[in-house]
């Protein structure tokens, strides 16, 4: 138990000395705004099959379930607010998050771990750089920017899913069902899910990181490297959204 | 000149202890060989000359300053006069040949666009790489990949070139062409430490050849004293014998 403990505030002194060591980098992000352009065409562009898939499911999933529940109490005229409500304040970040944490932060790991054991990041060091701003700096600015872009896309799309689920499975009138989307699309409905996506975005891009650069040596350690980066983040996640959540409810 | 100074450099994992108590000197013009078995620790200590590696114990002096104490501005600083040629060539797998030679350039020095090309397209010619400019560091042999890494490594015309197995695992046509690579250097009057287990190769570039064993350096020769003496602990390690044999 001691042990344990003792490991855990290892990472989480390391974890801090890599935040630090990022910080340091920041003034010089102009110089890398090449880099920076491509991760948020990987991260974000190619992420978008995915999270579209993801949002519809869920946006159709939830309507569908929240109706039959609600339909013996003849409730189902509450289903487009109700579910809206859900998705912008909670599902909608959630969801996009997780689904991001298993695509992005899966392959980053992967691939800032191969850098380490095929010695390319030693090289950045060796010639004088600093993989913090060529590799690491990029890949969380790009998902600072691209995870709540994906968050607000994958609140559109779970809502068309609302609408479709609501007008022609519930049989709701579809002037109907866009009004009361509409009373639940608020700006703080909106925001509080949004601003969430700020910090997945660097729980995420940090534990992915964190995770692949200590690899020491082989290509199991990436594989481990990259299984930790992944669970890390998705239950960082999840503690961090009840966290939030309560601190939005509070202010 | 001493351009390298170590003094009683110790080096452990834990438990395990790499090296115990490491002395040796690298003077101007000088290509010095490092040898010793496989996980005698080699590339940890050419790793420590650059500061990939912290050392336990002792004291490393580049160009006479002690680096015990270096930020992290003044070891990008000796990086620039000290490169290290990586044993797989450590290419970046997302930059083409031509990006990863023009890397070090964009990175250091104040050259413009069109001199930077010139530049990089005059040294693959020299290293005879010309038709791999556009590759990706994938498209490219084993053998490549290494005269890649060690063009990247000389482009900012370093004192010193650190070079870690540079032809481990090559045929003996590109061992060959490795082997030219470093004499031409060497003939440009940069000097180096050449960690190998190639021991012809070690004969024909190194001036002076140590043997590291027991996390210790046990001799340091050159190729004319190993080939004068009998039993001398370099032939025969490279004999696969003891290295000291009983009289």
């Amino acid at each position: 138990m001691k042990y344990r403990w003792l490991e855990l505030s290892e990472h989480i002194a390391s974890a801090l000395k890599l935040v630090a060591q990022i910080m340091k980098e920041i003034p010089h992000v102009r110089k890398e705004f090449r880099l920076i352009v491509d991760q948020i065409y990987l991260i974000g562009l190619q992420s978008l099959p995915l999270i579209f898939v993801t949002a519809i499911s869920t946006g159709m999933v939830m309507a569908l379930q929240f109706g039959n529940g609600l339909a013996r109490f003849g409730g189902i005229p509450y289903v487009p607010r109700l579910v809206t409500v859900s998705i912008l304040r909670e599902m909608g970040p959630v969801f996009t998050s997780l689904m991001l944490a298993a695509r992005v932060g899966a392959g980053l790991a992967a691939e800032i771990g191969s850098q380490v054991v095929t010695q390319q990041i030693d090289a950045y060091w060796a010639l004088g750089s600093s993989p913090i701003r060529k590799v690491v700096l990029p890949r969380i600015i790009a998902l600072f920017v691209a995870v709540p872009i994906l968050c607000a896309f994958s609140n559109i799309i779970s809502i068309l899913g609302v609408y479709i689920i609501s007008v022609f499975q519930l049989n709701l009138d579809g002037p109907y069902t866009l009004s009361k989307i509409g009373d639940g699309f608020t700006l703080e409905n909106f925001s509080s899910g949004f601003f969430k996506t700020f910090f997945f975005a660097l729980i995420i891009g940090l534990s992915s990181c964190y995770f692949s650069l200590r690899v020491s040596e082989g290509t199991r350690e990436v594989g481990i490297a990259t299984t930790k980066a992944v669970v890390t983040a998705s239950v960082l996640i999840l503690v961090g959204d009840f966290l939030l959540t309560k601190l939005f409810l509070l202010l | 000149m001493t351009l390298i100074k170590v003094l009683h450099f110790a080096k452990s994992y834990g438990n395990k202890v790499v090296h115990r108590d490491i002395n040796f000197s690298l003077q101007k013009n000088e290509i010095l060989g490092l040898l010793g078995g496989s996980g005698s620790g080699k590339s940890v200590l050419l790793r420590s000359l650059i500061g990939l590696e912290k050392p336990s114990h002792g004291s490393i002096f580049l160009f006479n300053e002690n680096t015990q104490d270096f930020s992290e501005e003044q070891w990008i600083s000796i990086r620039k006069k000290i490169s290290y040629a990586f044993q797989g060539g450590a290419l970046f797998d997302s930059m083409t040949v031509f990006e990863n030679l023009a890397f070090p350039l964009q990175e250091h020095s104040s050259l413009s666009e069109q001199e930077i090309n010139q530049r990089v397209v005059q040294i693959l010619k020299e290293f005879n790489l010309d038709e791999a400019l556009h590759k990706y560091p994938n498209q490219l042999s084993g053998g490549m990949q290494k005269r890649v890494g060690l063009a990247r490594a000389i482009m900012l015309d370093p004192e010193v070139l650190l070079f870690d197995e540079p032809t481990a695992g090559l045929d003996p046509l590109n061992t060959e062409t490795v082997k030219k690579m470093i004499l031409q250097l060497k003939l440009k009057g940069v000097s180096g430490i050449l960690v190998t287990h190639d021991m012809p190769v070690a004969f024909d570039i190194c001036d002076r050849i140590a043997l590291i064993d027991g996390g210790k350096i046990v001799t340091v020769s050159t190729p004319q004293e190993i080939i004068q003496t009998k039993d001398h602990p370099i032939l025969n390690f490279s004999k696969g014998l003891p290295i000291f044999t009983k009289e």
